[in-house]
């Protein structure tokens, strides 16, 4: 028995990111996360947990939010893949941002793309929400420097901001 | 993660024919939830994964007089929203929303859930030999962290179904509609789970080249109601320590069609026909609650370091029916 | 309340938040560099072995791979006293073994796979008391004992204290391991230019740490060795160790191409380094009235395979004994025990919370039989702004410790008094607690307290540059790393009121040895304290020389500054605004600070008091969290909601672990089995409810502006505080954190629910 394996064949994939069609080799195990990042130097969504754990990598797939490091690229073949990259350019997202930084919403910053990603999808579907509806909207996030009741805030915020 | 193949057929059809292309090295992947994890893990590999995200059919969503019929496609985030899940199936939009979470919901399908395999932290540990990853013999039973473990025995292997729709669906009594290249077969969910006494390798009978494709859900009886409880350390995003689906209707002040499923406390979701038959035709009254609740949990066998499980079980079932019956002190 | 500062005391805005929020914030391992190669770690699958042979031919030659070390190819230079660069002894499972670099992660991970090793299995030990015992396994060849002693500090005579106690009382407590785990997992990227080397690395002490070690393991001269941290994503106290930066310089040295390795998050739990286990002996014996007469704890640290901050993380175990009660004897003894559990280190608060949870359950345990509420006994026996009784023993002149010992020395503040006060109108303490909880029945509801002391004066020596340029730029150059916290703003702020510009003038130049001055390590709560104060003297010498250069532009012999305006001594307008001042520079003008750490007159401590609704469910064990207040005495806030963020994050990391994170080891295999944020239960944000954060304390006389210490204080008291609102609320007490349902069932059981 040998550990070698066969000559890793990729394959190509094509996608919509950030608005653009992207036609890319991968190999089949890449996962999402993995591609977006370094091979499309798209940073913004983070490697934290790598198994859909705690929504750092969070991108909008068809429009809905997932964990970019818990698929694998070739999964989403043929879809539409938004990052928070692509979010800036959207209406909407700056007062996002502005609602984030004028609540302190985040700490050391790193899952605060994801929270941002997750706050556009929830503000978007349900432009009513209160703390609580917020709170179980964002539960696939973890901040480890816990400023959750910031990021709350920076949301609610967002949400009488954004028009 | 090991290098493999992805394939990706557009029908079941399809999926079967590129199972047995595969033989023994092929694999199913929808979401991905459960399946992604053990490959970073390495704790299986296969040559090939054989894609179900192209089926457009298996993402059916029916339902009408006679019961539902949902695709094993469906998304998990289908469930806690579409309207058919009212009145008595309401409890498998409840469960579906305490499933991880509204990320993982949005990739994470039916099927995937009911085929999900253990998070006993041995078996989920790339360092650990075990039973389920061909060793020699169970880790766990010495262990003292024995939390994701059974109370109702297992066949050398302890580790417990999680999936927080069998329940429901098991109280429901639902079936499998199992796909295999000779055609279709539809089976009681109750046959589609097996404990390790069958193999302790798998946790449900589907054969290497079928495909569960649906889920049915027969006409629930008049005034059925049920609830979905499960207990979990964390508020959200966590599997369950215990689990349980209760249901049943109120004909003239009596309890009848009384169902109870235990999640999470052994090797398959666990129906509770002594429970059961406690309560049948009975009036809600606490003596039958609390009886019921001891019968649930009479036949555990606790390992040494989870017998608070029981414990837990029991309040937790107590819970379950004073809150489908409307009593005051759940 | 009158704030007499412009910048000091605002809630100024986060500086950065927009561009993280943006994702445009780069991370260590969102950088890349030309011919970048992706670096992996091979770890050991065993608790304790002896490498025999290893073979990485196969990995050497497998496609896309460059470069592949092991003990065998690495300099003998030690990282720190017990840790070599690779070495031949693997001492836990997850220990580092060999490393790869290769073309892209996957092939990374295939390399691995090919790396055929070969161990001796040594036996291992995972208890701290057997680890002890003279037949143990020696995890290192010196013993098991770290240093070879156990550490005693004591002031007094316990003996004789308890000799004429009243009443003894006694406890034991234990708590479990828990891990860290900022977000950002560990990262390095090294690029050499010739024999020049520059690594970016999640850093919390790029100067004092990361550079000395690169420099010394690898022979290269300090000057040639470059260290930068562009952004940090969580540090709490983690992140200093030097072996990762080493390992990565070594691979791109031999690869010849920039290399650039990412922790994964198991990685993280297992190398990373967590708060170990203790096991806390307490006794205090009380007078007649219910005064201490003597507290002694006792502890033994389990520290796993190495212990990067030495004997520091046990040493807090003692703080709260030592000082927190008014009591003329008092002694700590603490045993920090080597194991082959994975590697302890510093976690926000060290071993000062679980010291402080012993400390306080046994004080509420002491009021209990006394038929005093909690309340008021701390109110009568917490230690005073005089400090504790007894002679001073530190020489006039020299400098105080800030974990202080003896007595006879006042505090520079003391707001302890302020906390218990204000937090407990706040929750309503004397309205809402009963001696026996507030409900009956299967869910119980109960209010409980707990008070925390901390270090928080100048801990670190600080350096700082100010520079003022002409094009009316201020810029602020100290050599820490922002691990998250917000220092960057509050130093900004810092700057900005000396000089008397708007915050948007200043900018911070941070985190990297090549442009800034030498700074200490993010650690001890210290960097508003240490580095503000350099900061303010640098901008202060600034300033001076601005005020020379307004004076001759005006002509006069003399100006003061008053609102961001130089005027003449008789405060004759118009005069010069310092921007303007600035902008007739010639070129920048510099204003440089250095500072020594600590206070000769003064212990500079922070101060905080908990309280805390909880409700038990007898039934199932689960606790819930229904009210938290935390009051704090940091001095004068700089800035209120940077802080709120920070104190109430800090309570809400910390009630995690109260209530559920604990990493769980095999004990058959040795391997931990939990390293995830899934089963480590890593805190959701709809686990607690918002934690309500006063600052009722005024200024330090000494602190920059008034500041003290911040960052740790608020994790201090919580586990006591939740302990002691389920013995309100149950009637059990808790002797054992994490408080899960299983140990609260188990409790309920042992101790028998006392109220049915």
């Amino acid at each position: 028995m040998t550990e070698q394996h066969k000559p890793v064949e990729k394959t190509a994939l094509s996608l919509s990111v950030n608005g653009r069609q992207q036609s890319i080799q991968v190999e089949p195990r890449t996962t999402l996360l993995e591609m977006l990042r370094e091979q499309l130097d798209l940073t913004g969504a983070k490697p934290a947990c790598e198994r859909g754990e705690c929504g750092a990598c969070t991108v909008l797939l068809d429009e809905r939010p997932v964990h970019a490091c818990h698929l694998l690229a070739v999964q989403v073949a043929r879809r539409n893949i938004v990052t928070v990259e692509g979010l800036a350019e959207r209406p909407g997202f700056q007062q996002i941002v502005d609602a984030f930084v004028a609540r302190d919403g985040g700490q050391c910053g790193y899952c605060t793309p994801g929270f941002a990603v997750a706050a556009y999808a929830c503000i978007r579907d349900n432009p009513g929400a209160d703390a609580q509806h917020i709170r179980w909207a964002l539960v696939g996030h973890i901040c480890r420097c816990n400023a959750y009741d910031s990021i709350v805030a920076g949301v609610l915020e967002a949400l009488k901001r954004v028009p | 993660m090991k290098p493999f193949a992805f394939h990706e057929p557009q029908s079941v059809a399809g999926a079967i024919e590129a199972l047995e292309a595969g033989r023994e090295n092929a694999r199913l992947i929808a979401g991905g939830s459960d399946l992604l994890g053990q490959l970073k893990d390495d704790l299986v590999h296969y040559e090939r994964l054989v894609s179900l995200g192209a089926i457009e059919g298996m993402r059916e969503f029916h339902g009408d007089q006679s019961g539902l019929r949902i695709g094993a496609g469906a998304t998990l985030a289908r469930l806690e929203h579409d309207p058919l899940l009212t009145g008595p199936y309401s409890i498998l939009a409840e469960a579906a929303r305490g499933i991880a979470t509204p990320e993982i919901r949005n990739q994470g399908t039916v099927g995937g859930n009911l085929c999900q395999r253990p998070r006993c932290l041995h078996y989920r540990s790339s360092w650990i030999s075990c039973l389920k990853k061909g060793g020699a013999d169970c880790p766990a039973v010495e262990s003292s962290h024995q939390q994701y473990l059974s109370v109702f025995g297992g066949a050398g292997c302890f580790s417990v179904h999680a999936s927080d729709l069998a329940p429901p669906l098991l109280a429901l009594h639902a079936s499998a509609v199992v796909a295999a290249k000779g055609g279709e077969r539809t089976i009681p969910l109750s046959e589609f789970f097996a404990g390790p006494e069958q193999d302790v390798r798998r946790e449900n009978t589907l054969s290497r080249n079928e495909v569960l494709t649906a889920v049915v859900v027969p006409a629930a009886p008049e005034g059925w109601r049920g609830a979905y409880l499960k207990f979990r350390e964390r508020n959200a995003g966590d599997f369950p320590l215990v689990s349980v689906a209760f249901g049943c209707s109120l004909v003239e002040g009596k309890m009848q069609n009384v169902r109870m499923v235990l999640g999470a406390v052994s090797p398959v979701p666990r129906p509770c026909p002594e429970a059961e038959a406690v309560l049948e035709g009975q009036r809600p009254d606490p003596e039958f609650l609390e009886a019921a609740a001891n019968a649930a949990f009479a036949p555990a066998t606790p390992l040494p370091h989870n017998g608070f499980k029981v414990e837990i079980g029991r309040a937790l079932v107590l819970r379950a029916m004073s809150q489908v019956l409307e009593l005051d002190d759940h | 309340m009158n704030n007499p500062f412009h910048s000091v005391g605002q809630n100024a805005l986060r500086l950065g938040l927009a561009e993280k929020v943006r994702g445009e914030a780069r991370y260590t391992s969102d950088l890349k560099r030309p011919g970048l190669l992706y670096g992996k770690i091979l770890r050991s699958p065993h608790p304790h072995a002896r490498i025999s042979a290893i073979d990485v031919s196969a990995a050497q030659n497998a496609p896309g791979v460059h470069a592949v070390l092991t003990h065998l190819d690495v300099p003998e230079n030690s990282i720190d006293a017990d840790l070599k660069v690779l070495d031949p002894v693997v001492r836990f499972v997850g220990d580092e073994v060999a490393v790869v670099a290769a073309e892209n992660p996957p092939a990374a991970e295939d390399a691995l796979r090919l790396i055929r090793v070969e161990y001796d299995i040594l036996p291992a030990v995972y208890d701290a008391a057997q680890a002890l015992a003279d037949d143990a396994p020696s995890v290192h060849a010196e013993g098991n004992l770290v240093d070879g002693e156990k550490l005693v500090v004591s002031r007094g005579d316990v003996a004789a204290g308890f000799a004429a106690a009243a009443r003894i009382f006694t406890g034991t407590f234990s708590t479990q391991v828990h891990g860290p785990v900022g977000m950002e997992t560990r990262s390095a990227l090294a690029e050499w230019d010739g024999d020049r080397l520059t690594v970016w690395k999640t850093s919390r002490s790029l100067h004092t740490h990361d550079r000395q070690t690169l420099a010394r393991v690898l022979g290269v001269p300090l000057e040639r060795v470059r260290v930068i941290c562009t952004n940090m994503g969580g540090g709490f106290g983690n992140k200093d160790e030097g072996r990762l930066a080493v390992l990565v310089a070594l691979l791109a040295r031999k690869a010849g191409r920039p290399v650039r390795l990412d922790y994964g998050r198991a990685e993280e739990f297992l190398g990373g380094r967590n708060r170990q286990s203790t096991r806390n002996r307490i006794r205090i014996g009380i007078a007649e009235d219910g005064a201490p007469q003597a507290i002694e704890l006792t502890t033994v640290m389990n520290a796993g395979a190495y212990v990067s901050s030495g004997r520091n993380v046990t040493r807090r175990v003692g703080q709260g004994a030592l000082y927190l009660y008014t009591c003329p004897h008092a002694r700590f003894e603490g045993a920090t025990v080597y194991t082959n559990r994975p590697a302890g280190g510093s976690f926000r608060g060290l071993g000062a919370p679980l010291g402080h949870f012993a400390l306080e359950v046994l004080v509420d345990q002491i009021a209990e039989s006394l038929q005093v509420d909690p309340l008021e006994y701390r109110l009568r026996f917490h230690v005073p702004l005089e400090g504790q009784p007894g002679q001073r023993v530190t020489p006039p002149d020299q400098m105080l410790p800030d974990e202080p010992v003896e007595g006879g020395v006042p505090f520079s503040s003391n707001g302890l008094r302020d906390c218990l006060l204000a937090g407990a109108e706040r929750i309503g303490w004397r309205e809402k607690r009963r001696p026996n909880g507030t409900m009956d029945g299967p869910r119980r509801r109960g209010l409980g307290l707990a008070m925390g002391i901390y270090k928080g004066g100048v801990g670190r020596e600080a350096q700082a540059e100010v520079s003022l340029n002409p094009t009316g730029r201020v810029e602020v150059r100290v050599g820490i790393v922002d691990v998250g916290q917000g220092s960057t703003t509050v130093l900004a702020q810092i700057a900005a009121e000396v000089l008397q510009v708007p915050l948007d003038r200043v900018d911070m130049i941070m985190a990297d040895t090549a442009l800034t001055p030498p700074g200490h390590i993010t650690a001890g709560s210290t960097t508003t304290f240490s580095s503000g104060s350099a900061v303010k003297l640098a901008a202060q010498n600034a300033r001076n020389k601005l005020s020379e250069r307004a004076a001759a532009m005006m002509d006069v012999t003399d100006v003061v500054l008053e609102e961001g305006q130089f005027l003449a001594r008789n405060r004759a307008r118009p005069g010069l605004s310092v921007l303007q001042v600035m902008e007739g520079l010639p070129g920048s003008s510099v204003g440089r600070a250095e500072l020594k750490a600590g206070s000769s007159d003064y212990i500079i401590n922070s101060f905080a008091a908990h309280f805390v609704e909880v409700e038990v469910e007898m039934d199932t064990g689960r606790l819930r969290i229904l009210r938290y207040v935390a009051a704090h005495d940091s001095g004068r806030i700089i800035n209120p909601r940077l802080a709120e963020n920070q104190v109430s994050g800090a309570v809400l990391q910390f009630l995690g672990i109260a209530l559920r994170e604990e990493l769980y080891l095999d004990e058959r295999s040795g391997v931990t089995l939990n390293p995830s944020f899934l089963e480590h239960k890593s805190t959701s944000i709809v686990d607690f409810p918002p934690v309500e954060v006063i600052f009722p304390a005024g200024p330090d006389p000494i602190g920059p502006f008034g500041a003290k210490a911040l960052g740790e204080p608020p994790v201090v008291p919580v586990l006591g505080a939740v302990a002691n609102a389920v013995a309100n609320a149950s009637g059990v007490w808790l002797y054992e954190a994490p408080f899960t349902p299983r140990r609260v069932l188990q409790a309920i059981h042992e101790q028998g629910s006392a109220r049915s």
